[in-house]
């Protein structure tokens, strides 16, 4: 991994928490905004050693949960799981394969959702449970799966162009 | 071998900071607020990042309103001279209005409503989640903002203020979840909780049945939960559902402060009375 590299990906995790906390009124649709920390965590476990994955899950996980005022360490234990689970199913998963990669974050968002309806019914903040999962859970995961190929090929093209800047200047 | 000992690292990461997240949500479930003085420092590192992207965000929105405001701006000031004419007459019978509404109060001896100090603050960050609805101030403790403190726009409430740092504080939107906001029907006098839905509307709680409650009554309120003043307008009746069972009405409520499209918002210094 050169400086170069690590440099992009720092900035794309940085990107992907100010965005999801600033900006993100853009992609909002019937209320519903995308999880692109959980696609950036999975794009980047991908791509990277296991540990990262990991680590980086936990990282991201934790800075959402501190920018919200929601239940502390949520965000972070999802994460942290999906991000060692990504590199995991590689083993098994054709993970190159955008469908695979689809069909991943829809389960991951979807155990995402289960697990903070089951965290706030734990707090007894009352939520109804059917309409939770009708009018949240489910769309936000189709919402993240529709958008992760397009969010995997933006970074790929951003990516391929920042490495071949690299070899420009290298090469003169 | 090396391949058994790489499989146990990764694994003993995963646990090491599964456990991490787990000590914090029993932590925040155990000991409540507490757990805030934990963040305070993480909050106020990452709020100047963020302040930094939303001024870029604005000065870019700028940029980009000025130019189209450029396109058609002549055929555009032709209507705007149009309009001040008419505004005049209308802000003239307004004045009149005003007059008559300060001779009549005087006359029906109402008591003016006490006014207390306000500040306004810039939201820098929005909940990053679909299950909280909150947002991010740029002013804290140290600009005199403290816990509890109501926190509105000239449409009316938006929330209030939940965590503070010593240059942030996270307001608590009126339709989140967690939130409760104790009202009366401006009209019928009719009192209820407004709770958060987590959507862009809020539920009347505790509206008995035989309660006069119609679609369009103005929500205000009641000032009784001790934080928020009497009489600050929340929002506009726009459902209502009778169920013979029930002893309860139900009611949405949609926020008269357009909470999705905060950008600047007033925080009223008052202590609250409870």
């Amino acid at each position: 991994m050169t400086l170069k590299n690590f440099l992009f990906f720092f900035m794309l995790i940085l990107a992907s928490v100010f965005f999801q906390s600033t900006a993100l009124n853009i992609l909002v649709i019937s209320g519903i905004k995308p999880d692109l920390v959980l696609i950036v965590v999975c794009y980047i476990s991908l791509r990277w050693e296991e540990e990262v994955g990991t680590c980086l899950g936990f990282l991201l996980g934790f800075l959402q949960d501190v920018l919200s005022v929601g239940i502390l360490g949520t965000n972070a234990l999802t994460k942290t799981l999906f991000g060692y689970l990504c590199k995991k199913a590689e083993r098994r998963l054709n993970t190159r394969n955008p469908v695979v990669q689809m069909l991943l974050i829809f389960l991951f968002s979807l155990v995402e959702g289960f697990f903070f309806l089951v965290v706030l019914q734990i707090f007894h903040l009352n939520r109804g449970i059917h309409e939770t999962i009708v009018e949240l859970i489910l769309p936000e995961a189709v919402y993240n799966m529709i958008l992760t190929p397009i969010l995997f090929w933006i970074i790929n093209l951003l990516h391929r162009r920042w490495i071949l800047e690299d070899d420009r200047i290298n090469t003169g | 071998m090396d391949l058994n000992l790489d499989k146990h690292r990764s694994f003993s990461l995963l646990v090491f900071f599964l456990l991490i997240s787990i000590f914090l949500i029993m932590f925040q479930g155990f000991q409540g607020k507490k757990a805030y003085s934990l963040l305070r420092s993480t909050i106020t590192l990452f709020s100047s990042i963020h302040k930094i992207s939303v001024s870029m965000v604005r000065s870019a929105k700028l940029i980009w309103s000025d130019y189209i405001a450029l396109v058609g701006v002549r055929q555009e000031n032709k209507e705007l001279k149009r309009q001040i004419e008419l505004l005049k007459n209308l802000n003239n019978q307004y004045i009149e209005a005003v007059e008559a509404n300060k001779r009549l109060r005087k006359l029906l001896d109402f008591r003016e409503q006490i006014e207390e100090p306000t500040f306004s603050a810039q939201i820098i960050g929005k909940d990053s989640t679909n299950w909280c609805k909150s947002v991010l101030l740029d002013k804290g403790s140290m600009d005199g903002v403290a816990v509890n403190m109501p926190v509105v726009t000239y449409n009316g409430v938006v929330g209030k203020i939940q965590e503070v740092t010593n240059h942030t504080a996270k307001v608590l939107l009126i339709n989140d979840i967690h939130s409760s906001v104790a009202v009366l029907i401006q009209r019928s006098r009719a009192e209820g909780i407004a709770a958060g839905s987590g959507k862009d509307y809020c539920i009347i709680k505790y509206a008995g049945k035989d309660f006069d409650i119609r679609i369009g009554d103005r929500v205000i309120t009641s000032g009784i939960g001790g934080v928020f003043p009497k009489g600050l307008v929340v929002g506009v009746v726009s459902k209502i559902q009778k169920n013979n069972y029930d002893l309860f009405q139900y009611v949405e409520v949609v926020p008269e402060a357009k909470i999705s499209n905060l950008e600047e918002v007033f925080i009223i210094k008052r202590t609250p009375k409870f």
